[in-house]
């Protein structure tokens, strides 16, 4: 057999059998069990430890791309949090298309199944540009940084929620950001988290997960939600399976398809170079 | 002509200069005001600055088409949607039905799928380029296998316990690397800013570097 063949395997295939990889597991779910990394734990236990009736604010920052890693975390955080009665208090920095709409749908969904009220347990403040001066306001005046409106432009001043939530520095207890880059946990650390001493959380995109490690290790950031798999580790252990573990399977099939395809490339390489070497 | 280029490199310096002053020297609720008050302006201008955006998006495209440069359809196309979609969110509201409606079905799928299309290309670049030609093309195509797995519950059923080596390689030898990599970036950054506000980098205003 010329095995140097593997090593030119047609891309059509390889893109066709991707396709396959990540059709299979709609129709027939694998199923496989997902372990609960530290990372997720620590997340988990950041909104855990918080006392009934703190305040979270979360910001997500997230465009259309990476919106289905990062959406099934809000959905999992908003469950925990209204479990424990907590609030949330939602930005968006990122996208304005993007942030905003999708924060009202997953925290709204939750909070509607819950009980919750818009506006007295949860509030949607919207996308404001320019993040890092947005941030500093917004450690001594939320209502100054927001322009004094929600997402609808209503006055804040309407909303019970926005009369307790003033400040970050004296009625925040936990900032959650799901972030695709900038901006991003260096931006919360430097302007808002590590000057007043709040505890910083939340989940990003998988591509940003090796850039964080550091900032979890020096116990800057408290856990860390890493894509999809962060998201189905943090739906489990809240009780509420959803996104993030119906695409584990895919996630699963696609990433064997890769290893396999490397593998096969590697024995072509090897007789490409075997060939050459007896010729 | 001179003053052009000298204004906004004044402007930077002092702006800069005040900035320090007030965060590093302790002028209690007068700095604080001022910081205060020196973030509001700084929103205010990028919402004035986002607005450049826009005007040089039309400008560019309609260049295109009036000129009938090559792909001017293209150009077309866009106006047309930036035009109607500008048209919606005015009369909808930025969280109308219809504007949400747009965004959900139209521009979020769209994005989506362009970004989903990244998941065949690594796809095809990993097969094509991860070969095991030397050590550290090696190290790189163990790394990216034993993390591939760690990512994926299947990895687990495979080799029990390989998500702890996958969270070893991010949080050992990764943050190490990455810790260099933002240092060196801090620094860099740091010399950069300097040479901007000592205006001794002016490429930014239209001239050539000083030093």
């Amino acid at each position: 057999m010329d095995w140097d063949k593997l090593q030119r395997i047609d891309v059509r295939w390889i893109y066709a059998l991707v396709i396959v990889c990540l059709l299979v597991p709609m129709f027939w779910p694998l199923g496989l069990p997902i372990t609960i990394s530290e990372n997720t734990r620590k997340v988990w236990e950041a909104v855990d430890k918080l006392p009934p009736g703190s305040v979270i604010l979360v910001s997500h920052d997230t465009g259309p791309g990476n919106a289905p890693e990062l959406n099934p975390m809000l959905s999992a955080l908003a469950k925990q949090a209204f479990e424990k009665n907590c609030k949330i208090v939602g930005v968006a920095f990122f996208d304005q298309l993007v942030g905003p709409p999708m924060f009202q749908e997953y925290v709204g969904s939750v909070a509607e199944k819950m009980g919750k009220k818009y506006g007295v347990d949860w509030i949607n403040l919207g996308f404001r540009l320019n993040a890092t001066a947005t941030m500093r306001q917004m450690c001594d005046d939320i209502h100054g940084a927001m322009l004094g409106v929600d997402w609808e432009n209503k006055s804040l001043s309407d909303f019970p929620i926005m009369n307790e939530v003033k400040s970050i520095k004296d009625d925040v207890d936990l900032i959650f950001v799901t972030t695709v880059g900038t901006p991003g946990y260096g931006d919360w650390m430097t302007y808002v988290a590590e000057p007043l001493k709040k505890p910083l959380t939340g989940g990003a995109s998988l591509t940003m997960y090796s850039g964080l490690q550091q900032y979890i290790r020096s116990g800057q950031l408290q856990g860390f939600l890493g894509g999809l798999r962060g998201a189905a580790e943090y739906e489990q252990l809240v009780g509420a399976p959803g996104k993030g573990c119906s695409g584990m399977d895919a996630q699963s099939l696609g990433h064997m398809m890769i290893i396999a395809f490397l593998i096969l490339g590697n024995i072509g390489y090897f007789a490409s170079a075997r060939k050459k070497s007896r010729a | 002509m001179q003053l052009r280029r000298q204004l906004p490199l004044i402007v930077v310096f002092v702006t800069a200069v005040l900035v320090m002053l007030f965060k590093f020297v302790n002028f209690g609720e007068t700095g604080k005001n001022v910081l205060s008050q020196m973030d509001k302006w700084s929103q205010v201008t990028s919402i004035v600055a986002f607005l450049l955006g826009p005007i040089n998006l039309i400008r560019l495209h309609l260049g295109n088409v009036t000129k009938r440069r090559p792909r001017w359809v293209h150009s077309a196309l866009t106006l047309v949607v930036t035009v109607v979609f500008t048209i919606v969110f005015a009369l909808n509201g930025s969280n109308g039905e219809v504007t949400l409606w747009i965004i959900n079905n139209i521009a979020i799928q769209i994005s989506g799928a362009i970004y989903a299309m990244l998941g065949f290309y690594i796809c095809s670049a990993a097969y094509r380029s991860f070969k095991l030609r030397n050590l550290e093309a090696t190290v790189l195509l163990l790394s990216a296998v034993i993390l591939m797995l760690a990512q994926a519950p299947i990895g687990e059923e495979i080799i029990p316990g390989i998500s702890k080596w996958g969270e070893w390689i991010l949080s050992v030898p990764n943050s190490a690397g990455m810790r260099g990599i933002r240092l060196g970036a801090a620094i860099g950054a740091f010399a950069a800013s300097i040479r901007v506000i000592l205006g001794l980098e002016r490429s930014w205003v239209g001239g050539s570097t000083a030093e």
